[in-house]
């Protein structure tokens, strides 16, 4: 059962600077099934679509980011639905209770004039009704105890707080609600590894308590193989591969996926890691064919002129590369 | 005790050094100047032909000499300076002598501080109001007040003034030309002295609002378009908070921080009279009479007008460094 689909989104920054347009192609048409349960993982590198494809599951698209192409589902209460045919104030009342996010930098995302006490009683009050909403303290209180934090916390203003107790602060509000699905963009980026570990363990203990899904955004190929269940890898605004985690790692199918892989440091091995040669495209203005083939040392003439489609080459394993025969 | 000890006793201490310093300045500056004020009087008062005995012009120059706190070296004068500013003495003014500079500022002071004051806690509360709302929202009819004050913004204030003057008492004879209270009329506690005081007021008052308006709109608007485009609000509304509570606790609350700032020094410069205002309708407040202190050379008053406007400016930074840990709590412990 998938929690979450997309079909073929494009979704794209339109920006004018003194008329003249310029198009990001951030998330440039990505298919994606999130199954159930699973803790579901997107890697890739700065500036490759990662965190709007985020802001796309949540269906939190602004200006300047555009929805051009494409459709994302949810499946609420069994019935999978059309994000767009959600009548006015019933996707800000499936935020949170159907679907949270977890912030990248949890530095400036709290009210800074606000106790956290207040900020969870914003979230609360906006989403519980009469009976409920008089329970809320209790619930917070509960809730943070659950998560390890000191019920202190509460009182407390943003600023007086650490960066690893903001970033658990900013994970107990995503997850006060019980949410079906978290997305959580680079939770760990702004920490130390002792800070990281805690935050990573939390997650894990609220997927296996909670039983929810979690989407995972992080360049660091370390967490997943530790936390996710399936990943995907994107470069350039699209999926480039597909697939269970442990299967991805074993047998990487696309070359910057395996470029991605060899980057990992490992214990005893003491050979220079190589770095994949060349940047990331633009996303202004990508090349033709694979976005991929101006680093690919394996690339053909005939990546530089098709575009290699999502097939899927193994049971639940999809990757978009011409040398991958299927 | 922390409070107090960290924030109250350094804030108090400062007060007063800049208080001091600023009212030896005060002292000082005058005395800078290479024109004897005393012989200066003197002379001007020969030169429109009255006629002092040589055998008392001596005489004369020590009377004035004390009246002007002018007797002894710098040092006596500077010690006899703070006797007289704790005792309330600023000695006469010389315009209108033999009354006391304490009672001229008395009784200008009460017509400068109701107009301004009110104009100015009125003007900030509807441009916070306002200006939260257009800087939020943006929409087409909100431009039309943009492009409104951005019309009037820049038009000199005297000139609106004038302009105010013109259409209002002149072209259409609503409101009265000039003063602060109808000729002839003495100072009474009934409703028609009041009806008259306020209409009085009223063009001054009219103008005040709206040039305070225009530009604390103006900063409100930019402040919230700012405030709007952090962090947490973007969260908030992810977060599916209710809108109301958003523009209000977030975008709101944030961006009152440094209006509030700007009341406060506002509200200092109060008691230095509106110098402009004042003479344009010849008001009777401290502007108006610092006016005519500065066109007669009233040392006395000017030393008056400054020592209060000074004390008055420091004081209100102070009390706005007391208020404001109230709303922002990241200033709090420090």
């Amino acid at each position: 059962m998938n929690i979450m689909t997309l079909k073929n989104v494009k979704a794209f920054y339109v920006l004018e600077y003194w008329g003249e347009k310029r198009t990001i192609r951030a998330v440039n048409g990505v298919s994606l099934e999130v199954p159930e349960g699973e803790i579901f993982g997107i890697a890739g590198e700065s500036g490759c679509g990662k965190s709007t494809l985020l802001k796309v599951l949540l269906s939190s698209i602004e200006p300047p980011l555009r929805l051009v192409e494409g459709k994302i589902l949810y499946r609420v209460n069994g019935e999978e639905r059309d994000v767009s045919s959600f009548k006015e104030g019933e996707l800000r009342r499936l935020r949170w209770s159907f679907v949270s996010y977890i912030p990248q930098g949890s530095m400036h995302v709290l009210n800074p004039v606000k106790r956290v006490r207040d900020t969870f009683l914003e979230v609360l009050e906006s989403h519980l009704k009469g009976e409920e909403r008089r329970k809320w303290l209790s619930l917070a209180v509960e809730h943070l105890k659950e998560l390890g934090l000191p019920p202190e916390v509460l009182t407390a203003f943003p600023h007086q707080l650490s960066g690893g107790m903001r970033q658990r602060v900013t994970i107990a509000l995503a997850t006060v609600l019980r949410p079906r699905v978290i997305l959580a963009d680079e939770p760990t980026t702004a920490l130390d590894v002792v800070a990281q570990r805690a935050v990573l363990q939390l997650l894990k203990r609220i997927h296996r308590e909670q039983g929810c899904t979690i989407v995972l955004v992080t360049h660091d190929m370390g967490i997943h193989a530790q936390l996710t269940t399936r990943m995907a890898i994107m470069y350039a605004g699209k999926i480039v591969e597909e697939g269970p985690t442990w299967e991805v790692f074993k047998s990487p199918l696309h070359p910057y996926t395996r470029h991605l892989i060899q980057s990992l440091p490992r214990i005893g091995d003491k050979s220079p890691r190589r770095g994949i040669p060349g940047n990331p495209p633009s996303l202004v203005s990508l090349p033709p064919g694979c976005a991929f083939h101006p680093r690919c040392p394996h690339a053909s003439s005939r990546c530089a002129e098709e575009e290699p489609p999502l097939v899927e080459v193994r049971e639940g394993h999809r990757v978009s590369c011409w040398l991958v025969r299927v | 005790m922390n409070f107090v000890k960290g924030y109250l006793i350094p804030r108090l201490l400062q007060y007063v050094i800049v208080t001091f310093l600023g009212l030896t300045a005060i002292f000082f500056l005058p005395r800078l100047l290479p024109v004897d004020p005393i012989k200066q009087q003197l002379g001007q008062s020969q030169t429109f032909g009255v006629y002092i005995p040589p055998e008392q012009q001596d005489e004369m120059m020590r009377i004035l000499r004390q009246l002007y706190g002018l007797e002894g070296t710098l040092w006596e004068q500077y010690v006899n300076f703070w006797k007289r500013l704790f005792t309330g003495n600023f000695g006469p003014s010389f315009s209108r002598y033999p009354v006391p500079v304490v009672r001229v500022i008395a009784q200008a002071l009460p017509w400068t501080i109701a107009l301004l004051s009110f104009t100015t806690l009125l003007s900030w509360i509807v441009a916070v109001v306002v200006g939260g709302i257009v800087g939020y929202h943006r929409k087409s009819w909100m431009e039309a007040l943009d492009v409104f004050v951005m019309v009037v913004r820049p038009i000199p204030y005297y000139i609106m003034a004038l302009i105010c003057l013109i259409l209002f008492a002149y072209v259409f004879p609503i409101f009265p030309l000039s003063g602060g209270l109808g000729i002839g009329r003495t100072l009474k506690f009934d409703l028609e002295t009041i009806f008259n005081v306020l209409k009085h007021a009223f063009l001054p008052a009219l103008t005040l609002l709206i040039v305070g308006f225009s530009w604390q709109f103006q900063s409100m608007k930019l402040i919230v378009q700012g405030v709007k485009a952090e962090d947490h609000v973007w969260y908030a509304k992810t977060a599916g908070v209710e809108e109301r509570r958003i523009v209000f606790s977030h975008v709101v609350r944030n961006a009152m921080l440094p209006m509030i700032t700007q009341l406060g020094l506002q509200f200092g410069t109060i008691f230095g009279g509106a110098l402009v205002t004042e003479m344009v309708f010849a008001y009777p407040g401290i502007g108006w009479i610092l006016y005519d202190a500065i066109m007669k050379a009233d040392y006395n008053l000017i030393m008056g007008i400054m020592c209060i406007s000074l004390v008055a400016t420091t004081t209100s930074i102070l009390v706005l460094d007391f208020v404001y840990p109230l709303f922002d709590p990241r200033v709090r412990y420090r």
